[in-house]
């Protein structure tokens, strides 16, 4: 307990809000009009028509009520308004596929719905869907209940690796659990830390394991699956680990122990991207205080009334300490400036802060700034390191760039220790974007229909931040491709049978391509339309 | 403007540091295992004191199943033992409802063997499959009780047991479960989700009605696999209409929806509709059966019945009533009016349907004078004394001079108010005494002695001709209050509920065996009943 007598509340886990990231709204789309798909579901395997699946399709801004396909796997949808749209069917006993998409993680096919048009003959072909079964059971061999063991696909970002999750099963009372519909393809089995009770008032955890039994991903052997197989016996030990202790201090920007209570906030930087169930406790009088702390990649956010703190801590096997400094924060202020228009369009603008280096959905500790009448903004309370990003705009806006003193607030995170003030920060929207589409032949200059179109920008820097500037793309049901969302500025695109879902936001998978790729120029404002040959998949 | 994410959490204390406990110099040791042998380790066993008051000594059990408590107080105690997964029993105890044996201990004694053996629980396992026979993926299989509560059979939730969704098998497993009877249904969606392909909620093995429900037996640790339930397509409906006042006005009301409890003896959840600013209402997806459509707004409050068949039914009417009055008086025969107004006069619902979806009907309110008025009183009811002033029982109940004594009435206009009511109250009270035996002639300590009316049309909820009575220690037990007339009396092993064993199935089935008796007024019966051993 604290030296000097300070309560320790400890607080349960909770869950923290978690916003999805919204793109800029667009203007509302129509919700009726006079377009149809319409198709077939089918088993991939044998081609025998597939009935009761129920068939999805999404377009940006529209809300299609799912139709379920009849005795002979025949679907359609009416009265759709004109517009892109993405396809998904899922059934009992087949993995969930979106039309055109062969893997879980490909890009789909998109549908290009004119205005009164009726597209046909759109087949979905369903893979019956692997599952991978097994146990939880605890050091003793005493099953687990409620286990939340995870299967998903390795990814590569920026040299980080990711886990996206493609099926989860939760253990019931004999420990077993089962994931089913998964896609063919090698997946990273693994159970989160877990809370156990050893003893009367005794309780420890577990650590995350990675199917054999390891405690990190490097250690991670993938499990094989085949469409219709199920591998049986993936199974788990989870072992109590003695937990290390964490000291922690909260200071003032004088290095003086605060008064009053502080909330600090965990969140586990896992190779899920964070977890959204973590650890709070409230510390009084400044600390220390010591708490019993798993082992992880941890961010710890504080929050007192004399200001907050933004750290991040990894802790290991040893006892660890920490000393957060509250301050109140570093400013931000400048104005907006809309790129080409005389007045402003109607509309709010919000630009907003978030903790870097998380995934794009996750808005922990969001400060954000909105546009005042005379256009400025202002931000406040901004502590640690930060990304930013264009939150809120009038339809058709992006942000173009984030500058102050000529140096750009969007290549990477921005650390702030708190104090600082930075005025003249100007945010350049922008509404002219050059969309670019186009076929692709082949070496006969035959007319490709199937394919996958990477984009990426000539400037190697710019990969450091790749949702900006790197695009995969499909074309719709006639072969026609279209990027339509990227900012001016000098590309590479190349056109090829696929594309390595787990490395296409790399900057050596790309490097791969650039001898073979086309260089494209996207102006401001003018649409492009080109032709590219298919390049052969390195 | 800056906002930072508001962070929910839920704070909780830290444990306290434990009072210091007394110190003695006795000790406790035992074993848990599971019934089926092996040792259970980590199950948490708890000690408590009988005559001492004071929390709980906690221990969990090792590895080998061992557990001790040591320096424990010369006392009486008992153990129990839990762990999740398992039936928590006492020492000594057998099977849940009964009693476990505490230990007596002496000073410097040292207790051993103090055993407990846990089952595990029980568990229900099958598939859910279309009319197809094809299985049904993330379908919510259910396993309910069904239960009388405030005479109405309703499905209620098992504590502990959670709904479990099937897999692209089709299979579930539900456990957690203790010995019983169980319903098994499955869901698809929800009645006005937009999203169901037409599949009503569906009872073992594929029947619509719960009262149809075949049960599932479920013994101790027992699994019972194979429960399939087949679920076929009905033809959905929709249902609109538009809620009224008593004065013919449309306006905006709370609509709620259920299953008829005239067709199908229990009652399900309510089902609320869109309701629009003008009246309108509107339920979706309402697969055929019978229904009862509430509509409600502060006091007022109406019902419609409405039976679905695959056609939608449109342009109904529901109309609000605004609540009668009951005003009266209380009056005390042949003897002196008591000081304390210990007194609770409910008008009780007499039709499950005509009833208030949610809440209770309220009391009256008695004055200084012992007169009273009850108002907003809806829906068929009896008048009921549900406590009165301690040696006194309700004798008549006189409504504009006539004896109205258990009649139902009905309420909702203002027409329909009654306020010249005389609520009498006698000393003359009926007592049935007597001691319950078990087979064996020795006093039975537990079970319990139901006396009710042998007339079969006093059979319902909260009737005054039913009683019940758990017998003391010595097996002695006391029935008072029972209006005068022909009455049958039965022991029971155990009352199945808190009025359960009102149930006219029930009652009937324990009539067969039961011992006539006939009270006059105030008469003071004693009787003796056995147990037939079992």
């Amino acid at each position: 307990m604290s030296v000097r007598a300070a309560t320790i509340v400890l607080v349960s886990a909770f869950v923290l809000v978690v916003h999805a990231q919204q793109p800029p709204r667009d203007a509302p789309h129509p919700t009726t009009g006079s377009g149809s798909i319409r198709g077939r579901v089918v088993a991939a395997d044998t081609g025998d028509a597939l009935r009761k699946a129920r068939i999805m399709a999404s377009a940006e801004g529209a809300r299609v009520d799912p139709v379920f396909s009849d005795a002979d796997g025949r679907f359609q949808f009416v009265n759709l308004p004109a517009g892109r749209y993405v396809l998904s069917a899922a059934k009992a006993g087949f993995a969930t596929t979106k039309y055109g998409a062969r893997r879980t993680l490909e890009q789909p096919i998109a549908i290009d719905v004119a205005d009164r048009a009726a597209v046909d003959g759109v087949d979905i072909r369903m893979p019956r869907g692997g599952v991978i079964t097994g146990r939880v059971v605890d050091d003793l061999g005493d099953p687990m209940m409620l286990v939340n063991v995870t299967a998903g696909r390795l990814v590569r970002t920026g040299g980080r690796a990711r886990v996206v999750t493609a099926g989860s099963s939760m253990t019931d009372d004999l420990g077993e659990y089962r994931i089913s519909g998964l896609t063919a393809g090698s997946y990273i089995v693994s159970t989160p830390g877990m809370a156990m009770v050893l003893g009367a008032g005794v309780s420890s955890a577990s650590a995350p394991v990675f199917y054999p039994g390891g405690a990190s991903l490097t250690q991670a052997q993938p499990v094989a699956v085949h469409a219709g197989d199920e591998v049986p016996s993936i199974d788990f030990t989870l072992t109590p680990q003695r937990m290390p202790r964490l000291s922690v201090t909260v200071n003032d920007a004088n290095a003086a122990p605060v008064s009053g209570l502080v909330f600090i906030t965990q969140l586990a930087r896992t190779s899920f991207g964070p977890i959204d169930t973590m650890q709070s406790f409230g510390i009084e009088g400044g600390g220390p205080t010591t708490i019993p702390q798993r082992p992880g990649d941890w961010i710890f956010i504080a929050q007192g009334t004399q200001g907050s703190a933004i750290v991040p801590l990894v802790v290991g096997s040893d006892d660890a300490s920490l000393n957060l400094v509250l301050s109140k924060g570093g400013r931000l202020s400048g104005d907006v400036v809309f790129e080409g228009a005389n007045a402003a369009p109607a509309g709010q603008v919000v630009l907003e802060s978030v903790i870097a280096d998380l995934p794009a959905d996750f808005r922990a500790a969001a400060v954000v700034g909105d546009m005042k009448r005379d256009r400025t903004f202002e931000m406040t309370t901004l502590a640690g390191p930060r990304e930013f990003r264009l939150r809120t705009a009038p339809p058709g806006w992006v942000l173009k760039s984030l500058t102050v003193q000529g140096r750009s607030l969007l290549d990477g995170p921005v650390e702030f220790k708190g104090g600082e003030n930075l005025t003249g920060v100007q945010a350049v929207l922008t509404n002219r974007r050059s969309p670019l589409s186009g076929t692709v032949i082949d070496r006969d200059k035959a007319p490709v229909r199937v394919y996958s179109l990477l984009v990426f920008p000539e400037d190697r820097t710019l990969l450091r931040n790749p949702s900006r500037w790197i695009r995969w793309v499909r074309p719709d049901q006639n072969g026609r491709f279209l990027v339509d969302d990227l900012l001016p500025g000098d590309y590479l695109a190349i056109a090829l049978d696929d594309v390595d879902e787990a490395e296409w936001l790399n900057a050596d998978y790309l490097e791969r391509m650039r001898l073979r790729a086309t260089r494209v120029t996207l102006g401001t404002g003018e649409p492009q339309t080109i032709t590219l040959e298919i390049a052969s998949t390195p | 403007m800056t906002s930072l994410v508001v962070v929910l959490f839920v704070l909780a204390a830290l444990p306290q540091a434990p009072l210091p406990l007394p110190i003695g110099t006795a000790t406790i040791r035992g074993h848990v295992v599971r019934t089926d042998g092996p040792p259970l380790a980590r199950a948490e066993v708890r000690l408590l004191s009988t005559d001492k008051p004071g929390p709980p000594r906690v221990a969990m059990t090792d590895e080998s199943g061992g557990y001790e408590f040591a320096t424990l107080p010369a006392g009486r105690y008992t153990v129990t033992a839990s762990k999740t997964g398992y039936v928590a029993l006492e020492f000594g105890q057998d099977r849940a409802f009964e009693a476990g044996q505490p230990i007596v201990l002496k000073a410097r004694e040292t207790r051993e063997r103090v055993d407990i053996a846990l089952p595990r629980h029980g568990a229900i396992m099958g598939r859910v499959v279309d009319e197809n026979g094809e299985p049904l993926e993330g379908v919510s299989v259910s396993v309910k009780e069904m239960r009388l509560l405030g005479g109405r059979r309703q499905l209620v939730s098992v504590p502990g047991v959670l709904p479990r969704q099937t897999n692209e098998l089709g299979r579930y497993r539900v456990y957690g479960l203790q010995p019983g009877d169980y319903v098994v249904s499955a869901e698809v969606g929800q009645v006005g989700s937009d999203d169901l392909p037409g599949y009503p909620v569906t009872y073992f093995p594929g029947t619509i009605n719960p009262v149809e429900a075949q049960r599932i037996q479920i013994g101790l640790s027992e699994e019972v696999s194979s429960v399939e339930l087949a679920l076929t397509p009905v033809r959905t409906a929709r249902i609109t209409g538009r809620t009224f006042t008593s004065s013919g006005e449309p306006f905006q009301a709370g609509v709620q929806m259920r299953p008829s409890w005239r067709s199908t003896g229990a009652i399900a959840e309510a089902v609320g509709a869109r309701a629009q600013p003008d009246g309108g209402f509107e339920f979706s997806n309402v697969p055929p059966g019978d229904y009862v459509i509430q509509a409600f707004k502060g006091a007022e409050i109406g019902w419609q019945f409405v039976t679905v068949n695959g056609a939608d039914v449109t342009d109904l009417a529901v109309t609000t009533l605004p609540g009668s009055t009951i005003a009266g008086r209380v009056t005390f025969e042949g003897a002196e009016t008591p000081a304390k107004r210990d007194l609770d006069i409910v008008p009780a619902p007499a039709d499950p349907d005509q009833t208030a979806f949610f809440g209770t009907p309220s009391s009256a309110e008695i004055h200084d004078d012992w007169t009273f008025e009850i108002t907003d009183v809806s829906g068929p009811s009896r008048l009921r004394v549900t406590r009165a002033p301690s040696g006194f029982a309700l004798k008549r109940v006189i409504v504009n001079g006539l004896d109205a004594t258990d009649a139902v009435m009905p309420f909702g206009a203002e027409s329909q108010s009654v306020v010249d009511v005389e609520i009498v109250l006698t000393r003359e009270v009926t007592r049935i005494t007597g001691t319950l035996s078990d087979a064996r002639g020795a006093p039975a300590a537990s079970g319990a002695v139901i006396a009710f009316a042998e007339d079969r049309e006093r059979w319902y909820q909260g009737s005054r001709f039913l009683s019940a009575s758990r017998p003391s220690q010595n097996g002695s037990f006391v029935i008072a209050g029972l209006p005068p007339g022909a009455y049958l009396v039965a022991p029971v092993d155990r009352l199945p509920d808190s009025d359960g064993w009102q149930d006219p199935g029930f009652l009937g089935v324990l009539a067969a065996k039961a011992m006539r008796v006939t009270l006059s007024d105030g008469q003071q019966l004693a009787v003796n009943v056995s147990v037939i051993g079992r």
